[in-house]
């Protein structure tokens, strides 16, 4: 009996370890493609201040939501764990305390790691409510920031285009205007989440990234137009460029208005944006056009004024390139379509 | 000849009927391609054709010294509704475009709605002819790649399939400008 508890007790700590490092270890190489040598980050220091956070932080200890998360994570732990001790007495002999100890260990860093979790999670909330909201209402006037909400899973319109999927995650929506026209976007993490024949969950990551759309408020002959790299389920179209065929699957209702709008001009100038932005996908629909590219979290916790000023320069220039790469394509298709 | 050379010769011959068969249907669908976008851009040209007699109307009144160029679109125009000749069309787009020079120096004309919206919709249609030429010269290149490549090579003959021509027209000037 005892061998079984230790075996259990040690695979869950492993686990748990394993969970951690893999959660801080964490990183991708994607996202748009920028120099960050020889930047001025001034600009950006006089976002971070550290009181403001930390008061935040002492705020949302004391938030209701905050609260009931926590007193439900320590309901699970004590259930989780009644049973436990029971086993322990039931089969302790008065001699060997190892397991006592074992388990008492494993109890404390399970307590130890949710007492971290719980106060990232505050932190990460404090800085994004405190430093990434300020700068967001200062520099984009009318912006709207919602660290805890994201694009609606009915308004992500590549769902048709791409990889299938059974798990929606979105945060940190921001909706800005540019040209008097919104855009708005959010972080997304979607997975396919499989059983295996003997019940165990598999949870794949699909996509991981910034997936928003630009409001372009006019009917274009163009009902679904996809550039991307996902070559699933439809039939192509094949352009006069063979770079740009190579660099894009282009999925169009409309052989001579896909033509149209992407010029020798425009598509050379699609291939320099995915010398950019690597795993660009756009997609005109509905009146809105839509993108997405794969990125690694830049809205989290930043510890010090330094890292805090880089990550912020990172998400002007994201939003101001998506603005550019919105405006150029509006600009196109008012000129051709 | 025993049971399991006529079951491998069967199966070759199959096997090499099946290929050719993937051949043919390849160099028709590409020759289809090809045919169609040479009816597009014809549909096309029709459709800026079609505007020639609201475009007269429009500038009629305004610039009656150039009577001689009016009769001259006139009749090229009846030329290419009977042959269709490329040549032809050509020809007639020149005079076209001088013709919408020489009204544009016309003040009066050049406020005129009528003429502007004309003007616009002859853009569209230009725009328009560009995308199917590209569509054709695209098909055109795709075909005549395979037609030269082993092993369509050897089926070409039998099919009695050429080289088609490319359409040359004005390339737009490249200019990439993204960074601002």
């Amino acid at each position: 009996m005892y061998a079984g508890i230790n075996i259990i007790t040690l695979a869950l700590f492993s686990f748990c370890i394993i969970l951690l490092v893999a959660n801080l270890t964490y990183s991708k190489k994607t996202g748009i493609q920028m120099k960050t040598e020889k930047i001025d980050l001034k600009e950006y220091e006089k976002y971070y201040d550290k009181t403001l956070i930390d008061e935040e932080v002492k705020r949302l200890s004391k938030d209701k939501e905050f609260k009931e998360k926590k007193i439900s994570a320590i309901i699970v732990l004590i259930m989780c764990t009644i049973p436990w001790p029971f086993f322990l007495i039931r089969e302790f002999d008065g001699e060997n305390y190892a397991q006592i100890i074992m388990f008492i260990v494993f109890y404390i860093t399970i307590v130890i790691l949710l007492f971290l979790i719980f106060k990232n999670d505050q932190k990460t909330h404090a800085y994004k409510s405190v430093v990434i909201k300020k700068m967001l209402e200062e520099k984009y006037p009318n912006s709207l920031y919602m660290p805890e909400k994201g694009i609606s899973f009915n308004d992500y319109a590549f769902k048709e285009y791409v990889s299938p999927f059974n798990r929606y995650n979105n945060e940190d929506y921001i909706s800005f205007t540019v040209n008097e026209k919104r855009i708005t976007l959010s972080e997304l993490e979607t997975a396919r989440v499989t059983k295996d024949s003997k019940g165990n969950s598999r949870s794949t990551i699909t996509f991981r990234g910034i997936v928003g759309y630009y409001e372009l408020n006019k009917t274009y002959e163009i009902n679904q137009m996809y550039l991307g790299d996902n070559e699933r389920f439809y039939k192509s179209i094949k352009l006069d460029n063979e770079e740009f065929n190579k660099e894009y699957y282009l999925v169009c209702d409309n052989e001579i208005s896909s033509y149209k709008l992407l010029t020798p001009t425009n598509m050379e100038r699609l291939i320099k944006l995915k010398d950019k932005i690597p795993t660009i996908e756009l997609l005109l629909t509905d009146n809105r056009l839509y993108f997405r590219f794969e990125n690694k979290n830049i809205l989290e916790y930043k510890k010090d004024i330094n890292s805090s000023s880089l990550e912020l320069y990172k998400l002007d220039m994201l939003l101001k390139t998506i603005s550019n790469i919105c405006i150029e394509i509006e600009k196109e298709l008012n000129d051709k379509i | 000849m025993d049971s399991v050379s006529t079951v491998v010769f069967v199966s070759a011959a199959i096997l090499v009927l099946v290929v050719i068969c993937a051949m043919y249907n390849t160099l028709i669908s590409l020759k289809n391609k090809v045919t169609r976008s040479k009816s597009n851009i014809d549909v096309f040209l029709k459709k800026r054709f079609d505007l020639i007699p609201n475009i007269e109307s429009a500038v009629k009144g305004y610039i009656k010294h150039e009577k001689e160029t009016l009769e001259e679109i006139t009749r090229l125009r009846n030329i290419y509704e009977t042959n269709k000749d490329i040549k032809t069309a050509n020809e007639l787009n020149e005079k076209i475009t001088n013709l919408i020079m020489i009204a544009e120096d016309n003040p009066k004309l050049k406020s005129s709605e009528l003429f502007l919206n004309l003007q616009k919709e002859l853009a569209d249609v230009e725009d328009e002819i560009q995308a199917v030429r590209r569509i054709y010269n695209n098909s055109v290149n795709i075909f005549n790649t395979r037609i030269n490549q082993i092993p369509y090579l050897f089926l070409v003959p039998l099919l009695g399939y050429r080289e088609e021509e490319f359409l040359k027209f004005d390339t737009e000037e490249i200019k990439v400008t993204f960074d601002k």
